[in-house]
């Protein structure tokens, strides 16, 4: 803001300076012009109505010259050519109002010829004089007798009005043949008002032009300066700009860099100094520290192919010998002709979130060993309690009775139960932690389907649960065969435990295309969409009156969920409001 | 019966309960049964005992199963069925086992008195 400000302060005053420069220009002009131009015209108009005033004159004189040929050669006689003479001067006039005329007086001086003052004619003009007192007709014979013809200046009467005296200048000439002097003479006010008015026309004119030249040139310099304002606060948010850019990415904790393809740095923020616990920008580039992290092949490779950003993660020992863990994001612009131009990378120092993970995977170990060795403590004292109940059902400490049997066989399958807990805890930690072995080996699938069938028939026999079995030809699989029991022995245990009394459990097989779905479905309780994720987490059963009312670990399906995926397989889940649910899950079919 | 004639079977357990109801059920199956509480001077026992079979809990103090059998493994001048009968089931565990020559590996909880007998008797008849 403080730069705009100053900005529009340098353009206020270079405009009052080009204004007052302009204002100046002007006024010394129209002092020229009105003082040095005006009069300089003026005096030059003068001359030019004295010429044309010598001029008529002159041709007065020629008209007269021609007439007294006629007498000189003797067509006609004196008294003749001067009546005619007379008479033509007489009513000779010019300009255009036809007022102006011409008089004639001999040298004695006495007036011939005058078309307004006809009371003059004949008689003597030696003591005529003006209102100045001046013996102006004694005034014309001396100047002509003088220099053969010249001018006069004296006061006359306006036209024919003998009231209305003027000022008025004459040109007299002599015409020595007959010792006439002929003038002519012009008002000084009609030359005044002559000039008065073509003054006025230039004057307008040189105005208006003088307007409109100012008037545009005005708007020419304020357009001009507009421009130059809206330019200026262009820049300055250009510069504004640029500068909020370079802050942000000079304070940004990344390395933000820009690299051409000869490994030479183009540009950079200094957050390397940083990263690289090191002061000098010397000191990064005798690092080559670009040409080791980017001289990777791979990252190399994945951009130009992908044409996107490539990561990397790597290790970096700096130059203190700490080590840090470095995340690298690259990218590559590539021309027109296809080549490399640069790279842009940034490059983060993450050994912060590093050290958390290698945290976690400890703790996660840790974990793993604690539910290890709790399962393990857990196992020891109720695998015994159970032994000693199967050897006392057994009859190994002698007879019991029926109720005794009973009673026996209760605390037997709930120990049984709890040894079960135990053992799907410790399987999905294992799972989970990936120490899982897996054999794998070729089978014959129907096989396996048989052996878990024989085994829970009887199970979903005594809770009056129909179980039926749907398989297609039997096929060749080839993966674990232990672990696909299992999987399909926990969703058997699921579907058992589901599903009330009198209605049915489906395991079939279906062959479709390379591959063999397996498929249990049962007459449930039925699963919410919003539920399928749910049902996989670990004792993450639907919740509702009659699931709370079942019992089991809840760790099935997510043992079954863990297994595919490491076998790599997926279970997939479809449930129909209180009709059924179906798990399923396919393998590619063993082909030799 | 002679007693000479009865299978002998060597169990390396530190929890006496458990011991006592192995060794009445093995009795009872006409086995002669010896007990070490743990690895330690295990090679005394064994030497003295002779048995065919020798059960090796895993956890166990001063000496545990993998040494115990580590120990037995080079000191033992006969042949005898050496197996590992264990609650514990850890990563590696089988593995382990199975490089220190271990003939089985018995998981307690999955095994029932009667079965134990079984897989024993079947043992000794290979």
């Amino acid at each position: 803001m403080k730069h705009t400000k100053n900005t529009q302060n340098f353009l206020h005053q270079i405009s009052f300076k080009i204004l007052l420069l302009a204002s100046f220009a002007i006024l010394l002009w129209a002092l020229s012009f009105f003082f040095v131009m005006i009069p300089k015209f003026e005096e030059w108009l003068m001359e030019k109505k004295r010429e044309m005033l010598k001029e008529v004159v002159s041709i007065a004189y020629s008209e007269i010259e021609s007439i007294n040929k006629q007498y000189e050669t003797g067509k006609i006689s004196l008294k003749q050519a001067q009546d005619e003479a007379k008479y033509h001067i007489n009513n000779l006039r010019y300009w255009p109002e036809k007022k102006d005329y011409f008089w004639i007086n001999d040298i004695t001086p006495k007036m011939i010829v005058h078309p307004y003052r006809p009371d003059l004619i004949g008689k003597d003009l030696s003591h005529f004089q003006d209102k100045k007192w001046k013996l102006l007709f004694v005034e014309f014979v001396t100047v002509a007798k003088k220099d053969g013809e010249w001018y006069v200046d004296y006061m006359w009467q306006w036209k024919d009005n003998p009231h209305h005296i003027v000022p008025k200048i004459s040109f007299v000439k002599e015409f020595k043949p007959w010792w006439w002097i002929i003038g002519s003479g012009l008002y000084i006010d009609d030359v005044k008002k002559d000039i008065a008015n073509t003054i006025k026309h230039i004057v307008i004119i040189i105005s208006s032009v003088m307007t409109i030249v100012t008037l545009v040139s005005s708007y020419a310099i304020w357009i001009s300066f507009k421009i130059e304002k809206n330019k200026n606060l262009a820049e300055q948010k250009l510069i504004e700009k640029e500068k909020q850019y370079k802050d942000f990415i000079e304070h940004s904790p990344i390395w933000i860099y820009r690299r051409g393809k000869h490994n030479e740095i183009l540009l950079a923020n200094p957050s390397f100094y940083k990263i690289l616990s090191t002061y000098l920008w010397e000191e990064v580039n005798s690092l080559n520290f670009l040409k080791k992290i980017q001289s990777d092949d791979t990252i190399i490779q994945a951009i130009l192919t992908s044409q996107d950003i490539a990561n990397k993660e790597l290790k970096w020992v700096r130059k203190d010998g700490s080590e840090i863990w470095l995340s690298l994001n690259v990218s590559v612009k590539i021309n027109h002709k296809w080549e490399v131009e640069y790279f842009d990378g940034i490059i983060e120092d993450i050994s912060d979130r590093k050290k958390v993970e290698e945290k976690l995977k400890e703790l996660d170990d840790k974990k793993n060993e604690f539910i290890g060795i709790v399962s393990h403590e857990l196992r020891t004292p109720l695998t015994s309690i159970k032994w000693y109940l199967d050897m006392i059902l057994d009859g190994d400490y002698g007879e019991i009775n029926q109720q005794m049997k009973e009673t026996i066989d209760g605390v037997y399958h709930n120990s049984d139960r709890l040894i079960n807990l135990v053992n799907d805890m410790l399987d999905i930690t294992k799972l989970e932690a990936g120490k899982i072995e897996f054999v794998y080996e070729k089978f014959s699938l129907n096989q396996v389907i048989n052996q878990v069938f024989e085994t829970y028939k009887n199970i979903a026999k005594e809770k009056n649960i129909e179980f039926v079995l749907d398989l297609n030809n039997d096929v060749f699989l080839y993966t674990d065969k232990q672990k696909l029991s299992q999987i399909i022995i926990n969703l058997i245990s699921n579907a058992c435990k589901f599903t009330l009394s009198g209605w049915k459990i489906i395991l079939k097989t279906l062959i479709v295309d390379s591959h063999v779905k397996i498929s249990v479905q049962d007459s449930g309780i039925w699963i919410a969409k919003s539920d399928y994720e749910t049902v996989f987490s670990k004792f993450g059963q639907v919740s509702n009156l009659l699931s709370d009312k079942q019992k089991g670990t809840g760790l099935w399906l997510s043992i079954v969920k863990e297994l595919l995926l490491q076998m790599w397989s997926e279970i997939h889940l479809v449930s129909k409001v209180w009709v059924w649910s179906t798990f399923s899950f396919s393998f590619p079919i063993y082909k030799e | 019966m002679d007693t000479q004639a009865l299978p002998k079977v060597l169990i390396i357990e530190d929890e006496e309960s458990i011991l006592n109801m192995y060794k009445f059920k093995l009795e009872k199956e006409w086995f002669e049964v010896f007990w070490a509480k743990n690895g330690e001077h295990i090679m005394d026992i064994v030497n003295e005992s002779q048995p065919q079979i020798i059960l090796i809990d895993i956890m166990m103090p001063v000496v545990n199963g993998f040494q115990a059998l580590e120990i037995i493994n080079t000191n033992i001048s006969y042949p005898a069925k050496k197996i590992i009968f264990s609650n514990l089931s850890r990563p590696g565990d089988f593995e382990k086992a199975k490089l220190l020559w271990a003939d089985d590996y018995y998981i307690k909880s999955n095994l029932m008195p009667k079965e134990l007998v079984s897989k024993l008797k079947l043992l000794l008849s290979e």
